[in-house]
């Protein structure tokens, strides 16, 4: 008897020391989401930030407060920046318009005088002054359009370590190394090989336009196919980039639902007493989560869409220009001068496939992130 | 020691109890409690190194700051479940009840970081 009170009381004194206490969790995790914030809103053009939320500088990117959601301030952006582009093209299409008018007088003097090498100068000068004109302003927007590429690249390189922060607190490491690469892929591609190729191509192909129009030599035909080539190329490698992303996409979601309920049944079944009690909690959790994600992804396209319409609107009153002014000079001046604007309206086609591929393959890759669900057994 | 060592040792235990329950009753909880208690910290010795691989790979990530809560919470659990095993075992189910009760009660305070953080989130996407 002595003995057993002597055992309880050596184990009650072992016990009784013992302590509990509940530390702070430390805010190291939440500098380095701030760092990658803050580093998202720096890479935004400024007159995208004039629609984000006031707070988003710290995080805060709730839609409500946003007007981004706002259809009269939708409205009102597109309206703005048509004026804009209106505005910038009028300008562009009455120079152009103006030396097509020159360009017909000259010709016009031309034919009154007999000799052949002054008509020559007369129709060469004529040629001249438009090529280089049409070559200027076809820079012009090439050098527009890459900036804005750029800056998409740029929002959407700063965007992903968002998603992928946000894809990883869901649980599912797959699917977010996944995005994590092929949106990078996707990035470098089109900032390294489409922007980087691309433009000296289409100057290339202009250039071959000017010298069939001032010499009329025949390099139409190789700007043409050179072209082709590239778009077609192109459309390829985006088709291909999509269906690769897609279908590994729902190989890691596969490999991450399973290894999702591999984790609860462990949970559920080897930790005592509160295991059912934390699987209950993680369903929660990831429901949580998928709240923020589609916030995250709904932001991420209207961002992707804030971006790109200016230069879709800049693109389609140009083209909407080079049409006009081709149909004009046919009448007034011969095929090869107005060749040169003919070109340049299906050079403006070609950026304005560029952009939307380009804006396209970000939006699918938000959109296949937003659609993803955590399935954890339901 | 091994898992057949293990075994061995937990059969000689219960039949020494069973022998024990017609002889001397009293001693027959004491030795279940002895080889319960043993055998656990034997079983967490062997988890030992597990705990420092995690610990090592987990040291650059977001889980780091949160492992020492999900350890202590886990151990809680653990030592709550077999004080409760061993009440059951002598007859007192009440007094097993109550301690996983207490065990609760303990894991949910030292998780109350988790949960502010938790809160805080939710705030922040209801705002």
């Amino acid at each position: 008897m002595k003995r057993i009170l002597f055992i309880i009381l050596t184990l009650l004194l072992l016990c009784a020391p013992l302590s509990l206490s509940a530390a702070e969790i430390n805010d190291e995790v939440k500098g380095e989401i701030e760092d990658e914030l803050s580093d998202f809103y720096s890479s935004l053009p400024p007159y995208v930030l004039e629609y984000l939320p006031s707070d988003a500088e710290n995080g805060d990117f709730s839609l409500q407060n946003s007007d981004l959601l706002n259809e009269k301030k939708i409205l009102d952006y597109i309206l703005d920046y048509l004026f804009f582009g209106l505005d910038a093209t009028l300008k562009s299409f009455v120079s152009v318009l103006i030396l097509i008018i020159i360009s017909s007088i000259f010709h016009m003097m031309s034919a009154s005088f007999g000799n052949e090498s002054i008509k020559f100068a007369f129709e060469f000068c004529s040629s001249c002054i438009l090529s280089l004109s049409v070559y200027g302003l076809i820079s012009s927007i090439g050098n527009y359009v890459s900036t804005y590429l750029g800056t998409l690249c740029e929002s959407m390189n700063a965007f992903v370590p968002i998603m992928t922060t946000v894809e990883i607190m869901s649980g599912k490491i797959s699917s977010a190394m996944l995005l994590n690469t092929s949106m990078m892929l996707f990035v470098a591609v089109i900032d390294t090989c489409l922007v980087k190729l691309m433009f000296p191509l289409i100057k290339l192909s202009m250039i071959f336009s000017c010298i069939k129009s001032m010499g009329g030599y025949e390099f139409g035909a190789i700007s043409r196919v050179t072209r082709t080539t590239f778009t077609s190329v192109t459309v390829f490698i985006m088709s291909i980039f999509t269906f690769v992303f897609s279908l590994k996409n729902v190989l890691a979601q596969g490999a991450d639902t399973l290894s999702l309920k591999t984790a609860r049944f462990a949970i559920s079944s080897f930790v005592p007493l509160v295991g059912a009690s934390v699987n209950e909690s993680l369903r929660t959790v990831s429901s949580s989560i998928g709240i923020i994600k589609g916030s995250c992804g709904v932001l991420g396209i209207l961002i992707v869409l804030l971006i790109v319409l200016p230069i879709i609107i800049y693109l389609i009153l140009n083209k909407i220009s080079f049409g006009l002014l081709s149909s004009i000079s046919k009448s007034l001046l011969n095929n090869k001068e107005s060749g040169i604007l003919e070109e340049a309206d299906s050079l403006c086609t070609y950026f304005l496939t560029l952009v939307a591929c380009s804006s396209v393959l970000f939006i699918i890759a938000i959109t296949v992130f937003l659609k993803s669900t955590v399935e954890v057994g339901l | 020691m091994n898992e057949l060592k293990i075994c061995g040792l937990v059969l000689c235990a219960l039949i020494i109890c069973i022998v024990f329950k017609n002889l001397k009753s009293e001693y027959t909880l004491l030795i279940r409690i002895a080889i319960t208690v043993g055998i656990s910290i034997l079983s967490l010795a062997l988890v030992t190194p597990l705990l420092s691989f995690i610990d090592e790979i987990s040291k650059n990530t977001v889980v780091y700051s949160y492992l020492p809560t999900l350890v202590k919470a886990l151990c809680i659990a653990l030592i709550v479940q077999i004080t409760a095993d061993i009440c059951r075992d002598a007859g007192e189910s009440a007094l097993g009840e109550r301690v996983e009760l207490f065990g609760k009660a303990e894991i949910l305070v030292i998780s109350i970081p988790l949960i502010k953080n938790l809160f805080k989130l939710c705030e922040g996407i209801i705002k």
